[in-house]
Parts: C-alpha cells; structure tokens; sequence
C-alpha cells in the first residue's frame, strides 16, 4: 500500500482511503496507548478520538513539513496526556487489574498466563513513570519514528529524548527487576 | 539476545478491536472533512488582503505625517 497515495486521496475526502489509513495505523497506535499505560477502554476512546481529529484537520497536513506519523502521533501524545492528567484528577483506579485478575481465574495455558503477568507487571510499572518519561518511552518503539522526529512530537531535542529514554528504562528495570541497563 | 524488557515493550498490550475501523468510519461520517484547496487559497487571499491593508495605512500615516510637517513649515516661514 502506498501510503502517500492513500493519505493525498483522504486529503480529497476520500473516506473510502481514509479508512485504509485508520486499517494501517490502528495497531501501532494501540501499541503506543499499551505503553502509554492506558488501559483498553481508555485507549479504544483516545485513539479513535485521534482518528477524528486527525480527519478534520487532515488539509493541514503537510507532507513536506513532517511524516504522517509525525503528525497523527502528536495528536495521540497529547490525547493521551489529557486523558491520564484527567483520569488522575478523578483518582481513576487502573481498572484493567481487575480485568486482568478475572481472566486468570478461568483455566489458561501456563505460557499465556504467564505473559499477562508480565503485561500485568508492565503496565503497573509504566504507571509509576511520569508521563514526559512514559511518551518518549511509548514513541521509541514505533518503527516509524526516529529521534528526531520523538523530539519533534515531544518539543524537545534529541539529547533530552536520549535522557528521558534512558531515566525511563532505568526505572522501569528497577520495578520489574529485570537486571540492568 | 533479545533484551526482555524490549520484547516485553514490543509485545502488543492492548488489543484493537475488530469493529475498530467501523467505529471510527461511523464517527467520522458525522464531522466535517477536511476541505484541501479551498482553505489554503483563502488563507493566502486573507494572508495578502492583510499585507496590503497594512501597506495603505502606513501609506495613508506617511502622508498625513508629512502634510503636517508642511503645515508647520509653510505656518512658520511665512511669517
């Protein structure tokens, strides 16, 4: 698929190849919102709620300005600060746990028990980070992202990224205790 | 090796739902969509409407500047 192609044709108000980009980008953006730390019904509202936004603003879009992902990432960063600095204004409990606990009392091969765990164990620890640390943390493990485009989105430099990133890994490998940096 | 922190990073924490796309076709259907051209080409017309509007009145306050100072030079030589 040729995401250029697709993404002038949506620029035209093509919702036929508009919703071939939501198709494209669904899966990294929930990747993205996992390690975020939002749980699924938090994400499931923030990213279509990005969707949205990113379709009424799709004609500021420049191409020649940044990458599309550049783009569609600020809009899911800052989503996604509004809704954790809210959720916490609300003292909103992490409610996956709970879900989580559920599905573990059914019977669940040991593997796969085992790695809802450690998912478990994950989004506990990102809950801990603060969220400028967490973003950077989210942003660098999308492949279409470079270091200088996470300081794009963060409005920071690349330096700073490199900070965050590492103060980041660091603490999360203190919580999980899974060795060192 | 793999790092397992990194593979733990990488792995998919949150499922997309399968109705996803539709969820969001639906919501979009309901909002306004972008508008390309149209709005560029007005902003650029807003853009240059503003330019010249500022040019005509410093234009406008040179003039009136100096039809002051003529005033005040013709009022004082002539006496």
């Amino acid at each position: 698929m040729d995401i250029a192609a697709v993404i002038e044709l949506s620029q035209t108000g093509d919702k036929a190849a508009y919703a071939r980009l939501v198709e494209h980008y669904q899966a990294p953006l929930f990747a993205f919102l996992g390690r975020f730390g939002v749980n699924q019904a938090q994400a499931e509202e923030i990213a279509q709620e990005v969707f949205v936004r990113a379709w009424q603003h799709l004609d500021q879009f420049d191409a020649r300005r940044a990458a599309f992902s550049t783009w569609l990432f600020t809009f899911a960063r800052n989503l996604a600060i509004n809704e954790l600095q809210r959720a916490s204004t609300r003292n909103e409990s992490a409610d996956d746990e709970a879900l989580l606990q559920a599905r573990c009392e059914q019977p669940q091969p040991l593997g796969e028990l085992l790695d809802k765990e450690r998912q478990r164990l994950l989004q506990a620890a990102l809950r801990q980070l603060p969220l400028a640390d967490r973003s950077v943390l989210a942003l660098v493990y999308l492949s279409d992202l470079d270091l200088a485009a996470i300081a794009r989105i963060e409005g920071c430099s690349v330096g700073a990224v490199k900070t965050r990133l590492h103060r980041a890994r660091h603490k999360l490998r203190q919580l999980m205790g899974t060795g060192n940096d | 090796m793999t790092d397992p922190l990194d593979e733990l990073l990488q792995a998919p924490g949150l499922r997309v739902p399968q109705d996803f796309t539709d969820k969001v076709m639906a919501r979009v259907e309901a909002v306004p969509g972008p508008e390309p051209h149209t709005q560029h080409q007005a902003s650029a017309l807003s853009v240059s409407i503003q330019w010249l509007a500022l040019l005509g009145g410093i234009l406008a306050g040179a003039v009136q500047l100096l039809t002051f100072m003529f005033g005040i030079w013709f009022a004082t030589s002539a006496g």
